[in-house]
């Protein structure tokens, strides 16, 4: 997929002025945090699962060759095939070579954020192919040719009225013509019209929440059982999934699925979880008879060995989004690649490179709610920080923004200097500000004052208060 | 591609070498084949109660049947209830195919098309944890029944009824047949919160689950 973030700041001003988006995530704030929170309550071994899930993907990935290894020899052992591949481009090209060697005209997808970070659906279409995707928020933004704006709830910037709006459009054509007034009829639309999709679909491309090295099994988790039809229906199944997915067991899988479901969308589980191992067996009446597992790297073994290591333990979940402030406010579009959030301000630099995202890791208030949900415990704001030390010591932000960074770092390692300057500057605030106490506009500050008002300081600096403060007691005593 | 796959393995031993220590092999396949559990979560009811308290919070709905003759019953008594016509697929399970059903009923076992309104396969387990019911795809569960039907009825014998996911996963490795192509772990009907964050019932699969438990 080709990214926007450069583009963050200008991105950013058109999520905050669109009242659309606005009331979208304002609806979908409050459900993914509460539910969230009863589900995490609700479970006293939640905080143990926690420990119990770092020290699986710890151990996993420090082990990870020989647990791919692992899952690839019993992927071949149950009947199916491994491909590997370093770059998006590769990935691309063994799946569309995968499909081109069953005459493969329509393929029926399932909802994978690695599919879309390879640009899967362009490259198929570009293949001479039809990607159908089968997951509902999916399948709503394909229409709108949007990227997702969630990793997990890809169409929640969408009101019910747009995707009426949407379904119509597309779908009068094929002779649905009544209008949907309400999520129900939006809801039974698509399943009528993907139903035959699924019949139809030559190959079916899902993504994985893990890959399970014991068995060679693939899991996937859905509400909608879409991700089943898919897999189940056509003559080759493909999973896409990276490289980090892997845990050792089945025993492994329970633990991490425990914490999955919670930290998503509040559920103790999911209505589908689908383990797959290998093509339909001799017997069997249906399934695939192929199955394909491509693995994708696109830098992740690069993190491996740098600061970036402990965010190869994600799962995926979408927590740290629906608790960012930032994300909150302007959606996942502004952020303009794949991954959006906190996690998102982590991958995509590394992703698409440090110089195309270099403002999302800019765009943290450094709260700690994300850190503080994550279900890994993975130190977001941490990497985040990571990332604007590497911004700054590579030269990629401003040099007016470096220079004011050196003075006031000159500055800060100079108390007598600094405290003899703040309470010259408040001094001249305040006296500037006069009976008003506050400022209606301020050089260098108008991205703030255009906004609101911009409060005067008021009385002496911290350090003086402190030290008459101090005067006075010695007096006293 | 080989090249990807000697690079990708090479990169991450590299990487590897800077932490403490990674596992020799045989600690690997010994971790393996420990099967560890995590912390397993605890509750006051006992696997029965938790089982259904569980399956009707999932919006699914259950009876008891104790005989064949009980199974034929809830099955028409269901149909009839939910207006659909005499036609249902049938998983091909020895249980299964040992019910005689009425000649006014048609009843096939094999794999479900996208006209099949209703279906009746058996439970391989239930899940008291989470109020699941786990199905293994095979020649007698073919798993288009569990997901291409409006109306999903299961059987499910009582006995069956784990407390947790590994106490299923531990009941499949002693029976060392492998794993089933699919393995489906099933929480009530589908569902999508995909249009203004409101559930929506039915979205691909099932709209309705229904569970005989067979004492």
């Amino acid at each position: 997929m080709e990214s926007t973030a450069h583009n963050f700041l200008r991105n950013t001003h058109k999520a905050l002025n669109d009242r659309g988006l606005q009331s979208a995530l304002k609806n979908a704030r409050r459900g993914f945090v509460d539910k969230r929170r009863n589900a995490v309550d609700a479970l006293p071994e939640f905080e143990a699962l926690r420990q119990t899930a770092i020290d699986i993907k710890s151990h996993s990935l420090l082990n990870l060759d020989q647990y791919l290894i692992q899952f690839e020899q019993q992927v071949q052992a149950s009947g199916g095939q491994v491909h590997w591949a370093e770059t998006p481009t590769q990935a691309t090209q063994i799946v569309t070579d995968l499909c081109r060697s069953v005459n493969a005209e329509k393929i029926t997808k399932g909802k994978t954020m690695v599919g879309e970070e390879i640009g899967l659906n362009d490259a198929l279409i570009e293949s001479g192919m039809q990607p159908v995707e089968t997951d509902l928020g999916e399948y709503i933004i394909q229409l709108a040719e949007e990227p997702p704006s969630h990793i997990i709830a890809p169409a929640v910037h969408k009101s019910r009225q747009q995707i009426a709006d949407l379904f119509h459009e597309h779908h009068a054509p094929l002779g649905f013509k009544q209008p949907l007034e309400d999520p129900q009829a939006i809801v039974n639309e698509a399943r009528t019209i993907l139903r035959n999709e699924y019949v139809t679909a030559d190959v079916g491309i899902t993504g994985a929440n893990l890959l399970i090295a014991e068995t060679g099994s693939t899991v996937l988790v859905t509400n909608e059982g879409n991700g089943d039809l898919t897999a189940s229906l056509p003559r080759m199944h493909i999973v896409v999934a990276s490289i980090e997915k892997v845990v050792p067991t089945m025993e492994d899988a329970a633990v991490i699925l425990r914490l999955l479901a919670r930290s998503a969308t509040g559920q103790e589980i999911t209505a589908y979880t689908t383990f797959f191992t290998g093509p339909r067996r001799e017997a069997d009446l249906d399934g695939p008879e192929q199955f394909h597992v491509v693995l994708v790297d696109n830098h992740r073994s690069e993190m491996l060995g740098n600061q970036y290591r402990d965010m190869l333990r994600c799962i995926h979940c979408g927590a740290c989004l629906n608790h960012c402030p930032i994300y909150s406010a302007i959606g996942g579009h502004a952020y303009g690649w794949v991954y959006p959030g906190p996690m998102g301000a982590v991958l995509t630099p590394l992703m698409a490179g440090l110089k195309e995202g270099s403002h999302l890791p800019q765009a943290s208030t450094f709260c700690g709610r994300c850190e503080e949900v994550c279900p890994l415990s993975i130190p977001l704001p941490g990497l985040l920080r990571e990332h604007r030390f590497q911004i700054h010591a590579q030269k990629i932000s401003t040099s007016q923004s470096r220079w004011a960074l050196a003075l006031w770092a000159f500055v800060a390692r100079h108390p007598n200097l600094y405290r003899w300057l703040t309470r010259i500057g408040i001094g001249l605030l305040s006296r500037i500000a006069g009976k008003h106490k506050k400022f209606r506009r301020l050089p260098f500050a108008s991205a703030w004052t255009n906004q609101r008002d911009f409060p005067a300081p008021q009385g002496p600096t911290f350090m003086s208060s402190i030290r008459s403060a101090n005067a006075k007691s010695d007096k006293d005593s | 591609m080989n090249d990807a796959r000697q690079n990708i393995l090479e990169r991450i031993r590299k990487a590897n070498q800077l932490m403490p220590q990674a596992d020799s092999f045989e600690a690997v396949r010994a971790r393996i084949a420990r099967h560890a559990r995590g912390p397993q979560p605890q509750w006051q009811q006992d696997t029965m109660t938790r089982f259904l308290q569980k399956v009707e919070l999932s919006a699914a709905s259950y009876e008891r049947v104790k005989t064949h003759k009980e199974i034929t019953d809830a099955v028409i008594r269901y149909m009839e209830s939910h207006s659909l016509n005499g036609k249902l697929v049938c998983a091909g399970t020895e249980l299964l195919s040992r019910i005689q059903w009425p000649e006014k009923l048609s009843v096939e076992a094999r794999a479900a098309t996208t006209d099949d309104k209703v279906v009746l396969t058996e439970a391989f387990a239930g899940i008291a944890e989470t109020g699941s019911i786990v199905m293994c795809s095979g020649k007698e569960s073919p798993v288009s029944l569990n997901f291409l039907p409006d109306f999903f009825i299961s059987v499910i014998h009582l006995n069956t009824v784990v407390d947790r996911m590994e106490d299923v996963w531990e009941k499949l490795r002693e029976q060392g047949a492998g794993m089933p192509r699919a393995i489906n772990v099933i929480t009530g009907p589908s569902r999508t919160a995909d249009v203004e964050q409101i559930i929506q019932m039915g979205a691909h699969g099932p709209r309705q689950v229904h569970l005989l438990l067979l004492e």
